[in-house]
């Protein structure tokens, strides 16, 4: 229970830290820098967790110490960067966002221009950030890790036979 | 280490049991399914750690484990079924089913017609208006933004 109670303590003083300082610092406002701030902190208490279970509980309880920290900080850290992307930029949640601001007809058209714009506006933007990542090269032609990438989501699409709603 | 193995089972368990589900009930929220399947995965694998007699620690890391594995399914096939980018990325590598290519810009249609099963909008005479359940999905987003100071 002390471990779990250190880890806990850790994650809040993580979660504080942003909170109260650096959420305001302009660097800490970009997709790559709030992912590093996430990344390396679990790197980092991973790694003092297991080296901490070595030295005072032994091998076995150092490995499940290792995976329990592992296991909470990534629990939090995927929620904390799943609610920070999709407040920013979430396409459904800017169609919600765009039915609401019409509020003197409180209605808005499924083929209004504004939904189409969005649209656009997304697909430039995603173009860029699939070049930036290596998934599509200058001529917007695949990667052989888009090719990757692509076949592990298509794998994903069909186990839980879904389909992607952008069509 | 069992309890490592216990934890691969379980997921393992819970990702194809949802796969069977989603076929004999696709009508249903995957999402609801999906957490329902976690739900009962933990509670069995909690027995099984009981049963066998696992160290308090190894408990813990196993269920914690589980959750987190579960989460990242999760995001993971919500997130293949509603990103822009992997759209795209899929409509360049020929991926998309050809019956239904994917349009030069992505389209509202089939979010808003998601949103009006999810009951999140509602249709009105005129076009759409916000449902009561997507008012505070507006309004959390707005404290969320506001939280993260993101630019408006």
């Amino acid at each position: 229970m002390r471990s779990l109670l250190l880890i806990t303590a850790y994650l809040l003083v993580h979660a504080g830290l942003y909170g109260g300082w650096l959420r305001h610092r302009a660097a800490l406002r970009g997709e790559r820098t709030i992912f590093l701030y996430h990344f390396l902190s679990w790197i980092i208490s991973v790694g003092g967790a297991g080296a901490w279970g070595l030295c005072t509980q032994g091998l076995p309880a150092a490995g499940a110490l290792t995976v329990l920290c592992g296991s909470l900080h990534g629990i939090y850290s995927l929620s904390f960067l799943e609610l920070w992307s999709l407040s920013q930029g979430s396409y459904s949640l800017s169609i919600l966002t765009a039915v609401e601001r019409d509020s003197t007809l409180e209605s808005l058209r499924p083929d209004a221009a504004l939904l189409g714009a969005i649209g656009q506006q997304k697909r430039a933007a995603r173009l860029v950030s699939l070049q930036r990542l290596g998934l599509l090269n200058a001529r917007e032609a695949v990667t052989p890790p888009g090719r990757l990438a692509a076949a592990l989501i298509s794998g994903i699409i069909t186990l839980s036979n879904g389909r992607n709603l952008n069509r | 280490m069992t309890w490592l193995l216990s934890v691969i089972s379980a997921l393992t368990g819970v990702i194809l049991t949802h796969a069977v589900l989603r076929r004999l009930r696709p009508a249903d929220n995957s999402v609801v399914q999906f957490l329902a399947l976690a739900a009962l995965g933990a509670g069995l694998l909690a027995w099984v750690l009981t049963r066998t007699a696992t160290p308090p620690v190894q408990q813990l890391a196993a269920l914690a484990l589980l959750t987190f594995g579960c989460e990242l399914y999760l995001f993971l096939f919500t997130f293949a079924i509603s990103s822009v980018s992997l759209a795209l990325l899929l409509e360049k590598t020929g991926r998309n089913d050809a019956s239904a290519p994917v349009a030069q810009a992505p389209t509202p249609a089939a979010r808003v017609e998601r949103m009006l099963e999810s009951r999140l909008l509602l249709r009105t005479p005129a076009g759409y208006a916000l449902a009561p359940a997507g008012r505070v999905i507006v309004r959390t987003r707005q404290m969320l933004r506001n939280f993260f100071l993101h630019e408006t």
